[in-house]
């Protein structure tokens, strides 16, 4: 999230598409329900009507994998009826900057792309620049190769007869969700987008978001109160997680993992830390060397010294160009390319797309340890359906882990408030908390390599692993002390203040690139400073008076609870939205008053002044961007992987070029376990799986939980009244639904909640289920439905497109 | 101790059934085997396991695409003159079977199990019991934490607010207010006409008929008459609506 969930309740216009807030994150609605009391409206699109349709004031259809197509229609609505915060997107957005004379974008293709290894050369998708290397603008917005002409350029094709053709949503329904939502570019008027996993599950998810990033900025909605672009985590501390590194492409406080490419530490932060000649532009990541180096200094400890570049060689580096994502290992793993794996915290049988196909590739295993709370259905793969135990040689070791309330730690939630959570009970029998037994196990891998030596065992050796207590055990806390950072030498600054080698900092600001500054994860910089755990705050008064709430818990970076919000207020430092100031300059004392403001400089208008979204080198929130994502500059509709359609009318493209395709190269439909079916008569029926609120991920916490089991015994496919009738099916029945992978039984609920889609002229229905069960618990539950999703992947995040294939679906017996 | 009362704010119920998990862990109810019968309403009927239940109701409207999902939270409404009250005394001659606590809370105590076929007496179907000769069992508006200072385990548990917990007069105040603020939005909105009656006030967005008919006996077999109608008719209702004034 840019903002966090209280700052809900600030929005004018709350737009829930590609989430379903009130069934996955049901607390959500306490501060959703708060705008509705001030005035605010809802806004739902779902493929289906659901809890959270139920409190929309405006709710629309649109076939799954379409939100590129209806978003694109509001774009061209915005900029055909000129909606657009005109101060802000000339002040705080590249529309003005003039792009490349050599981009273009013909029948679905940008410039640069290489059909043989379907890869983008993106050299063209970057802006004309003067001698100094400053990007050329035109405020008037008149330039026809300024972002702001191309971005309208390009969404022309996004008429309404078009999208509808394509989403399935009427023309009525459109209009209704662009009038409604394009107010929020009223200067003082706030718009909020609460996204998940519907949007990002998609072989475009990255451009579903993007494309909202675009409509954020044009209505001026980014940096304000009430405002932004929310990913609603699916799990209470995903966004922790991936602060401290949880994917393969970023080490924590999201620098990027090292590459073989960049064998020294100077190749690294050449390649990784971005330029500007623009005295105008912070560019924050300029700061990389100091954040690298700080942690660094916390990975290696004296062990790192400017003479062996801080100890970066011996940080394991990827392949340059080699994708070390969630499907790719799984599907690495179905070759036997690796002998053991970690399944820690998760269930891969049950969550990962294709289950049947990920199943399998675990009997290619020596050896797997399942770290979780019960035994499930990865741990026991080996006896699940259609397995035979006898053939399999993979020795599965169970350890059990402590749950949430058996430990101490901190928790990050969507809104990047890091919140620190107390033990409530020992955890039952041996069942240690995650961190312990890491801790362990590097403390037994460590002594192997004392003991045995072995192929370059210095980063083993080298490591600092100081976690315990003056007891002698591990201690939790001492982790979030090294993510804050402290002071690795005696230092004394320009200013003559001193601090002591092992004194916290203060924050980030401090961290440097000579080896004097230690620290685990720089945007946690600032969390356990010597004044203490800044985590554990508990004052729950709002001195803000829009719901910052800044003294209870702490929030990355720099206890900022509005990220970006420099564009809230005008180039004198005036709050925009006079109701809800977030920030704002007083000139007599020179400061920003308020939340911590985004930076320290003081307002644009003044020459030592800054641009507001100090995360890009050049300054400015961008409309045409995406310079690093592997798909375009611009979201474009494509189809899913899977899809009943045969034809794109935007372009002669039907799925997204970069796209990977797993499976033996045959007849172009994945081959084997990944074979998928489009457009094909014995599939359909557009399927999407999702959650509901009386269940927990794949069930592992919630099936065996007799409590829960009561409210959702059994999973369900949810099937129109319309489909029931065609095929023969009452409410209740038990139903089979069929991919071209794999097939599942479930309970039909027939509702008016699913319609038939009409999509290019012709009758489409969408059904969909839950991923929630799994053959172990309950026996007539259910199993996984992921056993019916594709290998298919966003070409940046490689995450599964699990919202949009294709199905059949008959009745049992 | 002024008499208290439950607000249920449908405007505001998301149907997470935090309000039904609440319940049954404050009361330590069993849990009940339940199998899905084609809807997310589970367990399907009020029972003597589950003393509250999320109704759901789908209500096509004319061709236009678009339908009415409503929830309602369904459990005991803690009449002001209880009709089963009246019909355990006066009717089979039980006395204190059900008693009327201080904070307006309807509790029936083990003499209820002497009570035969008390649900007849009641217009919303809520008191269950095990078997013939068991003790009645339903929503106690958790008095046993209301006189700790406690609100009800299920008002306390709603993530959207749409429960709200109070002193009677200032309840039935609230939901006047919350009717007004809703009214432009929800035109066919209104506090359920038994609302002088009981003690949990249903302000609902939708027609009654949208709501099951708010009358909720066992589980496929709703009553479609309102509160008055049904103490007319109930058996020996003579004795019972004369007390009850009806």
């Amino acid at each position: 999230m840019t903002n966090h969930w209280v700052d809900l309740k600030n929005s004018d216009v709350i737009l829930i598409m590609g989430s379903n807030a009130a069934e996955n994150h049901p607390i959500s609605f306490k501060w959703v329900m708060k705008a509705v009391e001030n005035g605010g409206i809802i806004i739902n699109v779902d493929p289906r009507f659901t809890r959270t349709s139920a409190k929309a004031n405006i709710y629309a259809r649109l076939r799954s994998g379409t939100d590129i197509a209806f978003l694109g229609g509001m774009i061209k609505y915005i900029l055909d009826n000129d909606l657009i915060d005109k101060q802000y997107v000339v002040d705080y957005t590249n529309a003005a900057n003039l792009v490349n004379k050599d981009f273009s974008f013909n029948d679905g293709l940008f410039s640069g792309f290489d059909p043989v290894k379907k890869k983008y050369d993106k050299a063209t998708w970057s802006y004309q620049v003067d001698e100094k290397g400053i990007p050329l603008r035109d405020e008037s917005l008149q330039n026809p190769q300024c972002a702001y002409q191309l971005l309208k350029k390009h969404y022309s094709r996004y008429d309404l007869d078009k999208v509808e053709a394509v989403t399935g949503t009427s023309k009525a329904d459109l209009l209704k969700v662009y009038e409604a939502y394009t107010k929020t570019g009223a200067p003082g008027k706030a718009g909020t987008i609460m996204y998940a996993m519907g949007w990002t599950q998609h072989t475009v998810g990255v451009q579903n978001i993007r494309t909202m990033g675009i409509i954020q900025l044009l209505l001026g909605n980014i940096g304000v109160a009430g405002g932004g672009v929310n990913a609603l985590r699916g799990e209470s501390n995903v966004q922790g997680s991936t602060d401290q590194g949880l994917l393969y492409n970023v080490i924590p406080g999201y620098l990027k993992t090292p590459v073989a490419s960049a064998q020294t530490l100077a190749d690294y932060t050449k390649k990784f830390t971005p330029v500007t000649s623009d005295p105008k532009s912070l560019n924050w990541w300029s700061n990389t060397p100091k954040y690298m180096v700080s942690f660094l200094k916390a990975f290696y400890g004296d062990k790192a010294v400017k003479e062996n570049d801080f100890g970066y060689a011996m940080l394991p580096k990827l392949d340059d160009g080699v994708n070390y994502s969630w499907l790719v290992l799984f599907d690495e793993m179905a070759k036997g390319k690796f002998k053991g794996f970690f399944a820690w915290g998760q269930n891969p049988a049950c969550s990962s797309a294709n289950a049947n196909k990920v199943r399998q590739a675990m009997g290619n295993l020596d050896w797997m340890v399942n770290v979780n709370l019960f035994d499930n259905e990865t741990g026991s793969f080996w006896r699940g359906p259609g397995m035979d135990p006898s053939k399999i040689k993979t020795e599965v070791f169970m350890l059990p882990c402590a749950a949430s309330v058996e430990k101490e730690g901190s928790l990050a939630n969507s809104g990047r408030w890091v919140q620190w959570r107390y033990k409530a009970i020992d955890p039952p029998g041996i069942a240690l908390p995650d961190g312990e037994i890491i801790f362990e196990l590097f403390e037994k891998i460590r002594a192997l390599y004392e003991k045995e030596g072995g192929k370059y065992p210095d980063p083993i050796l080298s490591t600092v692993w100081n976690y315990k207590d003056q007891t002698g055990k591990f201690n939790v806390v001492e982790i979030a002390k090294e993510m804050n950072g402290k002071y690795a030498a005696d230092v004394t600054k320009p200013d003559g203040t001193s601090f002591k080698k092992g004194t916290q900092v203060v924050n980030f600001t401090v961290l440097t690139d000579d080896g004097t500054t230690a620290c685990g994860n720089w945007i946690y910089s600032g969390s356990f400073t010597e004044a203490g755990n800044m985590t554990t705050r508990r004052n729950n008064e709002d001195k803000s008076g829009i719901g910052l709430y800044s003294e209870w818990s702490w929030s990355w970076p720099l206890n900022r609870r509005i990220i970006y919000n420099r564009a809230s207020v005008d180039k004198n430092g005036e709050p925009r939205d006079k109701e809800h100031p977030v920030i704002k300059w007083d000139a007599a004392s020179s400061k920003w008053i308020g939340d911590i403001a985004d930076n320290a400089a003081p307002p644009l208008s003044d020459p030592k002044g800054k641009l507001p979204f100090i995360m890009q080198a050049e300054g400015y929130g961008r409309l045409f961007g995406g310079f690093t994502l592997n798909d375009g500059p611009f979201p474009e509709h494509y189809e899913p992987l899977e899809c009943p359609v045969d034809m794109n009318p935007f372009s002669s493209q039907l799925n997204t070029p970069t796209l990977r395709i797993f499976g033996e190269k045959g007849d172009g439909n994945g081959e084997g376990k990944d074979v998928f079916l489009s457009n094909d008569g014995r599939y359909p029926y557009v399927c999407s799986t999702y959650r509901m609120p009386e269940h927990w991920q794949t069930g592992l916490m919630t099936r065996y939980n007799p409590q829960l089991i009561e409210l959702q015994p059994q999973n369900i496919c949810e099937i129109s009244k319309e489909l029931a009738k065609e095929k023969g099916i009452k409410n209740g029945d038990k139903v089979i639904m069929k991919s071209a992978r794999g097939q599942i039984e479930a309970v039909a609920v027939v509702t008016s909640r699913y319609k038939p889609f009409v999509i290019h002229g012709k009758k489409i229905h969408q059904v969909g289920t839950t991923w929630h069960f799994g053959w172990m618990t309950p026996s007539d539950g259910g199993d996984s439905a992921n056993l019916l999703t594709p290998t298919a992947g966003d070409p940046n995040t490689f995450i599964p497109e699990s919202k949009a294939f294709m199905v059949n679906i008959e009745r049992k017996g | 101790m002024a008499s208290s009362a439950i607000l249920f704010d449908s405007s505001k119920c998301t149907a997470c059934k935090g309000c039904q998990v609440a319940c049954k862990t404050w009361n330590q109810d069993k849990f009940e085997k339940t199998a899905n019968s084609g809807s997310n309403q589970n367990p399907p009927a009020l029972s003597p396991l589950t003393r509250t239940i999320i109704r759901f109701n789908e209500t096509d409207v004319d061709d236009t695409n678009k339908i009415i999902w409503t929830f309602l939270k369904d459990s005991c409404r803690h009449c002001v003159t209880p009709p089963c009250e009246a019909y355990a005394n006066e009717v089979c001659n039980v006395s204190d079977a059900v008693r009327i606590t201080d904070y307006g809370a309807v509790v029936y105590t083990a003499n209820s199990a002497k009570v035969k076929d008390l649900g007849d007496a009641c217009p919303y179907g809520v008191p269950k019991q095990e078997k013939p000769g068991a003790p009645y069992v339903k929503c106690t508006m958790c008095f046993d934490r209301i006189s700790n200072g406690l609100k009800p385990a299920c008002v306390t548990a709603c993530p959207p607010n749409a429960l709200e917990f109070g002193p009677r007069d200032e309840i039935i105040k609230l939901a006047k207010e919350r009717l007004a603020k809703i009214k432009d939005r929800y035109p066919d909105a209104h506090l359920h006409d038994d609302y002088e009656d009981v003690s949990v006030i249903y302000l609902l967005t939708h027609k009654n008929e949208t709501y099951q008919n708010l009358v909720c006996a066992d589980h496929g077999k709703i009553r479609t008459v309102s509160r008055r109608d049904f103490l007319k008719q109930i058996k020996l209702a003579r004795r019972i609506t004369n007390m009850l004034n009806v």
